[in-house]
C-alpha cells in the first residue's frame, strides 16, 4: 500500500499560490512564536536555538524558520530517519509523533531535541512538521551536556534515535517520562517538548485548515512549487556566476584531550548551474568533543549559504538540490560512531560554517553583481562558558553565561562588519543583560565593553566583540566549564588582504587582590593594576574552580577585515583610534597611520609609513615569475574579477591570467597565484596584539609583486603549500 | 461648551470637534512641518469656519483642548533630538552600543534581516564621546559595592557641559534597586549646569535590564527639550486665543498627560498617533458593546493592528523604536508594510506584494504624480471599488487609465491575466497578508480571532476590512463614523493616565510551599501605595487606581502583568496572586505550562491612574429625512465572482436600521466602504456601519 499521498499537479493561478506561500510561512512563524511562549526558556527565546518548518512527505524543507540556521538541515534529516527507522515499526499514523536527538540520526549533537509530526490526509501522508530546541541538560557525564572528557557518544547524554511519543493522538507519558529523566533539568525539559509538540500541532492544524481551504491538490501544488521556484532561482544564480574551484581552510585547535591541529578543508566547485562541497581533505576525526557528524556537516554548509547566496530567495529544499556535498566517513566534520560531538556545533561544524562562508564568498565576489554579498569570516571561534554549582539563593545553577553573543560580524566590500552583531548563524539572537545575568548567577563584572583591537584589520575593518570580566559575588566557589578554538589559531579570517580578528582571549587571575580593593571601595573596571596568579589556559582546559579571589576576563573573537589595511581612509583610522576600535600602536603598524595624540591623522608621517610599508611588500621574495608577461591591453576580455584585488583576464596570447587591478600580471590563472605573489610570513605581532598562532601553524602574507598591495593573510599548516584559493580558468 | 481633539499625521492634521449636545465633527488641515501648531490652528480655523463662528469665539467656547503628535518620533526617527550626554556605571560605556548584540538588525524589516550584507547599525542617540563613565557601583540587591565618587562625577558633568549637551541621561546599574547614586547625580548636573535637562533611568523605567534602561532613558533625554519647545509653542498659540483650560497630550500607554509634563515624559509621546486609534476604538467598543475588539488601521503605507481584551487595550512592556528600545508599558501595535501605497511586482511568475510602499509621492500610479508601478490603491480603482472623481469627497481626481496601464504592463501581462483578474488578485494576496497578520496578533496573545470584533480605519481599512476579516475568520467589521480621524477621535476621548512601576525584585524559591513565607509583605504594600500616591499626585483625587504585579516563573522569560485587588495585600492575598499568575500564564501560553515548581518571582509592581475628563456621549443618528437609497450602481469585481453590479451609496444618505445587502459600496468623503457578495450591512444608531460577513452565525 502506498502511504504517500500522490496529489495530481494543479494549475494553481499566481495569486491563489502567493496567497497559499504567505499562510504557509505564516504558519512557520505562528509554530515558532507556539515554542517560545511554551518553552519560556532563555535560549529558546533569547539565543533562540531552535527551528521549526513544514516537511514534505520525505522530509523535503518546504518552509523554514529563521532563527538558528544550523537546525535547517537537521529537522528534514530528522524525518528521513523517523521514515526509515519508524515506516515499518511502529507505524507511522495520523497524530503520530517522534521524537529524536540522536546525532547520527539528524540531530546535531544530543542537547538538540526533535519532535516530528507527520500530516495526513485520510491514510496517506502528505508531509510533515518538526521543531527542535537546545536543551539545558540531557544529561551524560558533565552538567550542560558539553562533555570535553568524553571519549564516546554515549558518555555525553541520553541517546534517542526515533521513537513513537505521541501515538494517534495520545501521548506515550512512559517515552516521556523515561526522557525526562535522563536529564538534570527535567522540569525544563519537559516545558520545552511540550513546546516543541505544541508546535508541532500548531504546524499541522495550519496545514490541514489550509488543505480544507483550498484543496490538497493545490496546496500539495504550491509547496512543492515553492521548492521548484527556489530550485529555479538558484540555478540561474549559479549560472551567472563563473565556473571555478574556490578552496578554504580552517584550522581548529585543541581537541579537548591534546592541543592539536585538525584542518576542515574544502574544495568548492562550481560547474554550471550546480555546485560541490567537497570536504574530503579534511583531517581525521578527533578523540574529544569537536566532531561534526556527516547532519553537522550539512547544518554548517546550508548555514554557510543561505544568507550569502540566497539572501533573497525563499529558504527550502529547493536551494539544495543543486549542491552536493562529499566528505570521508571517519573525518572530523563526519565523525564515525561513536565519536563524541557535543562541542560540534560550537567545534568543527563551526568552522564547516566559516570554510563554506569564505569558498562561498570567493565565488561571489568573482561577479560584479554579486561582489556585495561576499563577506570576510565572522567571529569564527564561539567560547562556551559554563558555570555549575550554587547560586547567591543557595539554589544548583547550571548555565551557560552567554557573553559569547557579543561578538563581531565580518567586513563587506562596502562595508565594515557589524560591532557586536551576534552570531552569524543566528539570525535575530540577543545577549542578556549584565542585570539579567548577575540576578540569577553568581557573579559580579567589572566591565562589558567593546574591545580594542578585537577585530580584523582592512581596507574595512571586522566588526568588534565585547568582552567581559568578572568575579564571583556572594558565593565561594563554582565549577567552570570553558571550550573553544580561535585560540591559538586565527579562524577569523579577512578576504582580499584583510587580517583575521584576534583570538579568544580568557585571564584567570587567581588569589587576586581584587577582595581587598573592593573592601576599600574600589572596583576596578579593567584586569589593569590587579595582582595574582596568572593562570595558563589552553583551549579547552578541564573543568576549574573558580574561586572567591579569582577574576575572569574573556574577550572573545570578532569579524575578520576585507582588502589591505593601508587602503583605509586615514580619516577613518583616526576614528577608529579615538573611538576605541583600534590602538594607536594597531593603527601605526597595521594600517600605516600615525594618529596624533588629539586624535588627528599626522599625514606626513602617515604617507612615510605606508609608503615603508609598500616597499617593503615589495621586497619581499617571489617564489616564481612570468618570464613573459603578456601585456594588458584596455580591452582584455574580463572572465572574472577577484573582489576588489584583482581579476582574471584573456590576454593577448589567448590564456587566461590571474591580474592586479593595478594592471600587473601576476599568474597564470591555472596556476596558484600565491606562487607568483611576494610573501613573507608573519608573526602573531605582525597581526595585532590580539592574535596568536600555534607552533603548527603559521601566516603567511601574500602581496601584488607590482604594486605592493596586500592581497591574502594565509593561515596554514606548518610546512604545507599555499593554498590555491581561487581557480578560475577558461 | 466644547471639547476638541488634534492629531498630526504625516499628511493630515486632524480635528474631532465635541460639542455637548453630542455632535462630532471632523476637520482635516495639512500638516506644516516646518511649524506643525500651524496645521491645529489652521484646523481650527476650518472649524470655526464650519460653526459661522470667528475663531476667536470658537477658543471661547472651548472647554477642553487635547493633542497627539508626531514631533517626537519624527524628531527620533531623524535623529533631530537635543544635543545629549550619558552618564552611566564606569566599565558598562558602551551599553548602548553593543545593544545586546541586537544593534544589526532590530528594527529593520524581515526581508532585509535575511540580507546580511544591508544590515547596518542604528545610527547613535548618545555618542560614545558624550558618554561618561561614573565611578560607582550598587549589586543585585541595591547593595552599594563602591560609593559615588563625586569629584569625578562633577568632572564628567563638566566635560559633558564644556562639549554643549543640552540634555543629560543618567542610567547606572541596577538603579532600579538603589536610586541613591542616579539622583545625586542629578543634583550634581542640576549644580553644575542648571538649564540642562535631566532624565534618571530610575525615576523614568525603574525596571531590570540595564540596556532597555538606558536606552529608554537617553531617547527620553534626547527628546525632552525637543518636546518641551514644541508644547511651549503649541500652549502659546492656543493661550494666546484666549484659551485657559486643560490641554492635554496623547501619549502610548493609554491615556493623556497634562501638557506640562509632556516633555518629562516624551519617550511616552513616541507611537501616540497609533495608541490614539486604539483608545478610540476601545471608546466605541465600550458604547456599542463590544468587549473584545481587533483594531486594523490601513493607510498608505502601512497595516497597524491592535487588540482589546475585555475593554482593556493590550499592552507590551518593551517595544522597538528608531531601532532602539523603549521600556514603557505601551498599548502594542503591531505593524507590516501592507497599505493603499504597497507595490504589487511579479518576478519569474511569482507575484508578490509589499513591503515596498510607493509612499504619497510618488504614490500610486493612480494619483498621477509620477508612479508608474501598480499599488493596492490602483487595483481598487481598476476594479470600479474607488471611484475615481469620489477620491478624498472629489477633492482628487484619480487618473484611472494609469491604474490600468500599471497593472496591465506589470502584472496581468507578465503574468497572462486579464487586467481586472490580475488586480483583484493583487487584492487577494494583499488582504490574505493582512488576515494573517490578524490571527498571529490574535493567536500569540492567547486567543482567537473568530471571538472578536474588528474595527476598520485608516484611508483604506473600510475598502479591505470587507476581505481581509472574512479570511481570518471574523463575524462583524465595525466601521466607525470617526474612522478618518480616529486618533484625534481618541485623544479628545482618551482619560488622564499616569503610569509608575517600580521593581520590587522579590521571590519565592525552587520548590516554595506559599509564596507569602518568602516574599517582603509589607514592601510590596509599601511601593504599591507608594506609586498610587504618586498617581493621585499628577491626577488629583477623582484617580481611578489599578495596581499591577509583573510576575514571572524563576528561569523563564515570560512576564505576566496580573491585577492585584484594592486594599492591603496579605499572606493569603500574596498566595492568591500566585495561584491567578498561573492561571493568567496558562491562558497565554497553554494549559500545563505553568512550572511553579522553579519558583515564582515578583519583579515590578505597575500603578496606573487614570482621571476622566467629562466628555459628551455622542449623539444618535435622526434618521428621518434620510433616503436609504443609492446614488447609483456600478460594476465592481470581486475576487472569485468577476464583475457583480453594486449599489452605491452615501453615507449622508443611510440613516440606522435599514440593512444594506452586499455587495454594494457606501461612499464617505474619507473612505470607500465595501460590503462584500455575501455581506450585509447596516449603521446603528450612532452612525458606525456594521458590516456582517458571511461568517455571522
Amino acid at each position: 500500500m502506498d502511504v504517500v499521498f500522490n496529489y495530481e499537479t494543479q494549475d494553481v493561478d499566481p495569486i491563489t499560490f502567493e496567497v497559499i506561500r504567505h499562510r504557509l510561512l505564516s504558519i512557520t512563524d505562528e509554530q515558532a512564536a507556539t515554542l517560545a511562549a511554551v518553552s519560556g526558556s532563555t535560549l529558546v527565546n533569547e539565543a533562540t536555538d531552535f527551528n521549526t518548518g513544514l516537511y514534505r512527505a520525505f522530509g523535503e524543507v518546504v518552509t523554514m524558520g529563521r532563527t538558528v540556521t544550523f537546525h535547517a538541515a537537521s529537522l528534514s534529516l530528522m524525518v528521513k530517519h523517523v521514515i526509515e527507522d519508524c515506516a515499518e515499526n511502529p507505524g507511522i499514523n495520523p497524530g503520530d509523533m517522534f521524537i529524536v536527538n540522536h546525532p547520527h540520526k539528524g540531530a546535531l549533537h544530543c542537547p538538540d531535541i526533535g519532535i516530528l509530526a507527520p500530516i495526513f490526509v485520510g491514510d496517506k501522508r502528505i508531509g510533515w512538521t518538526g521543531a527542535c530546541a537546545h536543551q539545558l541538560d540531557v544529561g551524560g557525564m558533565v552538567p550542560g551536556s558539553f562533555a570535553s572528557m568524553a571519549k564516546d557518544i554515549r558518555q555525553e547524554g541520553i541517546l534517542i534515535p526515533p521513537v513513537k511519543l505521541v501515538d494517534r493522538g495520545e501521548l506515550r507519558a512512559d517515552v516521556l517520562n523515561f526522557i525526562t529523566g535522563m536529564s538534570r533539568l527535567p522540569i525544563n525539559i519537559s516545558l520545552d517538548l511540550k513546546g516543541l509538540m505544541a508546535a508541532c500541532n500548531t504546524g499541522v492544524k495550519g496545514v490541514l485548515d489550509t488543505v480544507a481551504k483550498y484543496g490538497v491538490d493545490t496546496v500539495l501544488t504550491v509547496m512543492d512549487g515553492m521548492m521548484d521556484l527556489s530550485e529555479a532561482k538558484m540555478r540561474k544564480r549559479l549560472h551567472e556566476l563563473p565556473d571555478g574551484v574556490f578552496r578554504a581552510q580552517a584550522f581548529l585547535d585543541h581537541d579537548g584531550f591534546e592541543n592539536k591541529i585538525y584542518k576542515i578543508h574544502v574544495e568548492l566547485r562550481k560547474q554550471g548551474d550546480s555546485i560541490t562541497f567537497d570536504y574530503t581533505g579534511s583531517d581525521d576525526q578527533a578523540p574529544g568533543f569537536v566532531n561534526a557528524t556527516r547532519t553537522g556537516l550539512l547544518a554548517g554548509i546550508y548555514a554557510g549559504i543561505l544568507p550569502l547566496i540566497a539572501f533573497d530567495l525563499p529558504w527550502n529544499d529547493g536551494l539544495l538540490r543543486p549542491l552536493e556535498v562529499l566528505s570521508r566517513e571517519g573525518s572530523v566534520v563526519s565523525c564515525k560512531f561513536p565519536a563524541p560531538c557535543s562541542q560540534g556545533p560550537l567545534g568543527a561544524m563551526w568552522l564547516v560554517e566559516v570554510t563554506t562562508t569564505e569558498a562561498m564568498s570567493k565565488l561571489l565576489a568573482s561577479h560584479p553583481d554579486y561582489v556585495r554579498e561576499a563577506q570576510a569570516a565572522p567571529a569564527s571561534g564561539p567560547d562556551l562558558f559554563h558555570i555549575h554549582g550554587k547560586n547567591q539563593y543557595g539554589e544548583p545553577a547550571t548555565a551557560p553565561i552567554l557573553e559569547v553573543m557579543l561578538s563581531g560580524g565580518g567586513a563587506y566590500a562596502h562595508r565594515d562588519g557589524i560591532t557586536v552583531s551576534g552570531q552569524r548563524n543566528i539570525t535575530a539572537g540577543r545577549a542578556p543583560n549584565v542585570e539579567a545575568t548577575e540576578l540569577k548567577l553568581p557573579v559580579l563584572y567589572m566591565y562589558r565593553r567593546i574591545i580594542t583591537d578585537s577585530s580584523g584589520p582592512g581596507r574595512n575593518t571586522g566588526g568588534q566583540a565585547a568582552g567581559a570580566a568578572f568575579v564571583l559575588h556572594d558565593v565561594h566557589e563554582v565549577e567552570s566549564l570553558v571550550a573553544c578554538h580561535g585560540y591559538q589559531s586565527p579562524t577569523s579570517r579577512g578576504l582580499f588582504g584583510g587580517y583575521p580578528s584576534g583570538c579568544n582571549h580568557r585571564r584567570l587571575l587567581r588569589n587576586s587582590n581584587i577582595r581587598d580593593l573592593m573592601q576599600g571601595g574600589e572596583f576596578p573596571d579593567s584586569m589593569n593594576g590587579l595582582v595574582g596568579e596568572e593562570t595558563t589556559f589552553t583551549a579547552k582546559p578541564p573543568e576549574f574552580e573558580f574561586a572567591h579571589d579569582d577574576v575572569y576576563e574573556c574577550n572573545p573573537t570578532a569579524g575578520g577585515g576585507w582588502g589591505d589595511p593601508i587602503g583605509r581612509e586615514p580619516e577613518l583610522v583616526a576614528l577608529d583610534v579615538t573611538g576605541g576600535a583600534f590602538s594607536a600602536a594597531s593603527a601605526e603598524r597595521i594600517f600605516g597611520v600615525a594618529v596624533t595624540a588629539s586624535g588627528d591623522v599626522d599625514e606626513a608621517a602617515t604617507a612615510a609609513r605606508r609608503d615603508a610599508i609598500r616597499q617593503e611588500r615589495l621586497s619581499w621574495p617571489v617564489t616564481r615569475r612570468l618570464q613573459h608577461p603578456p601585456h594588458v591591453h584596455g580591452n582584455a576580455e574580463a572572465l572574472a574579477i577577484v573582489g576588489d584585488v584583482a581579476r582574471i583576464l584573456k590576454l593577448t596570447d589567448g590564456r587566461s591570467y590571474f591580474v592586479c587591478n593595478c594592471g600587473h600580471v601576476i599568474s597564470p590563472a591555472d596556476e596558484n597565484w600565491k606562487d607568483y605573489a611576494a610573501h613573507a610570513p608573519a608573526t602573531a605581532e605582525d597581526l595585532g596584539p590580539r592574535v596568536r598562532i600555534h607552533a603548527d601553524l603559521e601566516v603567511v602574507r601574500h602581496a601584488c609583486p607590482g604594486c605592493g598591495t596586500l592581497l591574502d593573510v594565509e593561515v596554514k599548516r606548518r610546512g604545507e603549500d599555499s593554498l590555491f584559493d581561487i581557480e578560475i580558468a577558461a | 461648551m466644547s471639547y476638541i481633539g488634534t492629531d498630526i499625521g504625516g499628511t493630515f492634521t486632524d480635528l474631532v470637534l465635541l460639542s455637548d449636545d453630542g455632535d462630532i465633527r471632523i476637520f482635516k488641515a495639512l500638516t506644516t512641518p516646518e511649524d506643525r501648531t500651524k496645521g491645529v490652528l489652521n484646523a481650527m480655523n476650518l472649524a470655526a469656519e464650519a460653526l459661522g463662528i470667528a475663531p476667536a469665539e470658537l477658543v471661547a467656547r472651548l472647554q477642553y483642548f487635547s493633542h497627539g503628535t508626531t514631533a517626537a518620533t519624527n524628531a527620533f526617527i531623524e535623529r533631530k533630538g537635543a544635543r545629549t550626554g550619558l552618564l552611566t556605571t564606569r566599565g558598562f560605556e558602551d551599553t548602548l552600543r553593543i545593544q545586546r548584540a541586537m544593534g544589526g538588525w532590530v528594527g529593520m524589516a524581515a526581508h532585509e534581516i535575511s540580507h546580511f550584507s544591508v544590515r547596518r547599525l542604528p545610527d547613535p542617540i548618545v555618542p560614545r564621546a558624550l558618554t561618561e563613565g561614573i565611578v560607582e557601583r550598587v549589586d543585585y540587591k541595591g547593595e552599594i559595592i563602591v560609593p559615588l565618587d563625586e569629584d569625578a562625577a562633577r568632572a564628567s558633568i563638566r566635560r559633558l557641559v564644556a562639549q554643549g549637551v543640552e540634555s543629560i541621561a543618567i542610567s547606572l546599574l541596577w538603579s532600579f534597586r538603589n536610586m541613591a547614586h542616579e539622583q545625586r547625580l542629578a543634583e550634581l548636573v542640576a549644580e553644575e549646569a542648571p538649564s540642562v535637562f535631566v532624565t534618571t533611568s530610575s525615576s523614568l523605567v525603574p525596571i531590570i535590564g540595564e540596556y532597555e534602561r538606558a536606552s529608554t532613558t537617553a531617547i527620553n533625554a534626547y527628546l525632552g527639550p525637543v518636546i518641551h519647545r514644541y508644547i511651549n509653542g503649541l500652549e502659546r498659540a492656543i493661550r494666546g486665543h484666549g484659551f485657559e483650560g486643560p490641554i492635554s497630550i496623547m501619549e502610548s500607554g493609554g491615556g493623556v498627560l497634562p501638557a506640562s509634563e509632556a516633555a518629562f515624559q516624551a519617550a511616552n509621546l513616541l507611537t501616540s498617533g497609533p495608541a490614539g486609534g486604539v483608545l478610540a476604538s476601545q471608546k466605541l467598543g465600550e458604547l456599542l458593546g463590544f468587549p473584545n475588539v481587533l483594531t486594523a488601521d490601513m493607510g498608505g503605507t502601512s497595516f497597524d493592528v491592535g487588540l482589546i481584551v475585555n475593554g482593556q487595550p493590550l499592552l507590551e512592556t518593551v517595544r522597538e523604536e528608531g531601532r532602539f528600545h523603549v521600556a514603557l508599558p505601551s498599548i502594542k501595535v503591531t505593524a507590516i508594510g501592507a497599505g493603499g501605497g504597497s507595490i504589487a511586482r511579479v518576478r519569474d511568475g511569482h507575484m508578490t506584494v509589499g513591503p515596498e510602499s510607493a509612499g504619497s509621492t510618488p504614490g500610486p500610479a493612480c494619483y498621477g504624480r509620477g508612479g508608474v508601478e501598480p499599488t493596492i490603491t490602483d487595483a481598487d480603482v481598476v476594479l470600479g471599488i474607488i471611484d475615481p472623481k469620489y477620491f478624498l469627497g472629489g477633492k482628487m481626481r484619480l487618473d484611472i487609465d494609469a491604474a490600468h496601464k500599471a497593472v496591465r504592463d506589470h502584472v496581468a501581462g507578465p503574468l497572462g491575466m486579464e487586467v481586472a483578474e490580475a488586480a483583484s488578485g493583487i487584492r487577494e494576496v494583499a488582504n490574505n497578508q493582512m488576515a494573517d497578520l490578524l490571527r498571529r496578533v490574535t493567536l500569540r496573545a492567547g486567543y482567537d480571532p473568530r471571538d472578536f470584533v474588528l474595527m476598520a480605519y485608516g484611508g483604506a481599512g473600510a475598502t479591505h476590512a470587507h476581505q481581509f476579516a472574512e479570511a481570518a475568520g471574523i463575524a462583524t467589521i465595525i466601521i466607525p463614523n470617526t474612522g478618518p480621524a480616529h486618533s484625534a477621535y481618541g485623544t479628545v476621548t482618551g482619560d488622564r493616565h499616569r503610569s509608575f512601576s517600580l521593581a520590587i525584585g522579590q521571590h519565592a524559591p525552587a520548590r516554595f510551599r506559599r509564596a507569602s513565607e518568602h516574599v517582603d509583605i509589607a514592601k510590596i504594600n509599601d511601593s504599591l501605595n507608594g506609586l498610587a500616591a504618586r498617581c493621585v499626585e499628577a491626577l488629583g483625587d477623582g484617580v481611578t487606581i489599578k495596581r499591577f504585579i509583573g510576575m514571572r516563573f524563576r528561569q523563564q522569560v515570560h512576564e505576566i502583568s496580573v491585577a492585584v485587588p484594592d486594599g492591603a495585600l496579605d499572606a493569603a492575598g500574596i498566595d492568591a496572586l500566585v495561584d491567578r499568575f498561573e492561571e493568567q500564564y496558562e491562558r497565554v501560553y497553554g494549559k500545563n505550562t505553568a512550572l511553579r515548581i522553579s519558583g515564582v518571582e515578583f519583579s515590578v509592581v505597575r500603578v496606573e491612574g487614570t482621571s476622566p475628563v467629562i466628555k459628551p456621549v455622542p449623539r444618535k443618528v435622526d434618521g428621518s429625512g434620510r433616503s436609504n437609497k443609492p446614488i447609483d450602481a456600478r460594476e465592481v469585481y470581486f475576487y472569485g465572482r468577476g464583475f457583480l453590479s453594486a449599489a452605491i451609496y452615501r453615507s449622508e444618505d443611510i440613516g440606522p436600521g435599514q440593512p444594506l445587502a452586499g455587495p454594494c459600496i457606501i461612499e464617505r468623503p474619507d473612505t470607500t466602504i465595501v460590503v462584500g457578495p455575501a455581506q450585509t450591512a447596516e449603521m446603528e444608531p450612532y452612525g458606525n456601519i456594521i458590516i456582517r460577513t458571511s461568517q455571522a452565525a
